[in-house]
């Protein structure tokens, strides 16, 4: 993780005014509309299914092992020894 | 489980750029996601006020939805968003489906067009902090800017 960016960290509030429950509602509202509008598109040109195009290939890093992604609640469970 | 992206034109005139994820699980039940990445819209612009100017927001801000395929097959008003808890993912699974699904999908537009953030704002605890992870990782490696300060509130910006 960079850390010379000059952004703030997160564990500081964010300025912006909102709460995680209002970004929420907004963002849920946002994909329903959406889901409608797509859902509805496809309706009104007969069709269930759209265009299939190629293949996209990875560019994420490949995990050996799920060490790294072990869930932060099993891994407060883990005993010291 | 096994997991393909593929680039992806929905039936009749959506706008934005989309993806369709189709997972096997090891069980062999399959499932399909469609990704789609479209302007952000009006209603989460002020989110950004704080940090970002208005006309770089207004034109080159993105944001990323998912949604089950499902929504081609189901009555008006049937369906509606499935937080990622009723997915029926086991952790490793969901893991994938961030890490070889939409990150696969985000990655691939970024590398093929102009944008100034890119958001994604996961209803879900746990697929938010998958996101973080998965973004942290391949910050570096792909060359973008990982903007976590609004972490609290559930939204990721990634940056050119």
């Amino acid at each position: 993780m960079s850390s010379n960016r000059n952004f703030t960290s997160t564990s500081e509030r964010p300025k912006n005014g909102y709460s995680r429950d209002d970004v929420l509602r907004i963002a849920s509202d946002y994909k329903n509309m959406r889901i409608k509008l797509i859902s509805e598109a496809a309706k009104l040109c007969g069709k269930e299914v759209g265009e299939i195009g190629e293949v996209v290939s990875p560019r994420t890093k490949k995990k050996d092992s799920l060490a790294g992604f072990e869930s932060p609640l099993k891994r407060k469970n883990v005993k010291k020894t | 489980m096994n997991v393909t992206v593929n680039r992806y034109t929905p039936p009749g005139l959506v706008e934005g750029t989309h993806y369709l994820i189709s997972i096997v699980k090891d069980v062999g039940v399959e499932c399909k996601f469609v990704v789609e990445i479209v302007r952000l819209p009006e209603e989460m612009h002020p989110f950004f006020y704080d940090q970002y100017n208005a006309d770089k927001i207004e034109n080159d801000f993105y944001v990323v939805n998912f949604f089950d395929y499902v929504i081609f097959k189901q009555d008006e008003g049937v369906y509606r968003y499935t937080p990622v808890v009723n997915m029926k993912f086991t952790f490793k699974e969901m893991r994938e489906f961030v890490n070889d699904g939409l990150a696969v999908a985000v990655f691939d537009y970024i590398e093929n067009n102009n944008f100034g953030a890119i958001v994604a704002i996961p209803m879900d605890r746990g697929l938010s902090w998958m996101y973080n992870k998965v973004l942290r990782e391949n910050e570096q490696n792909l060359g973008y800017n990982y903007n976590q300060s609004y972490m609290e509130q559930h939204i990721h910006v990634i940056e050119p």
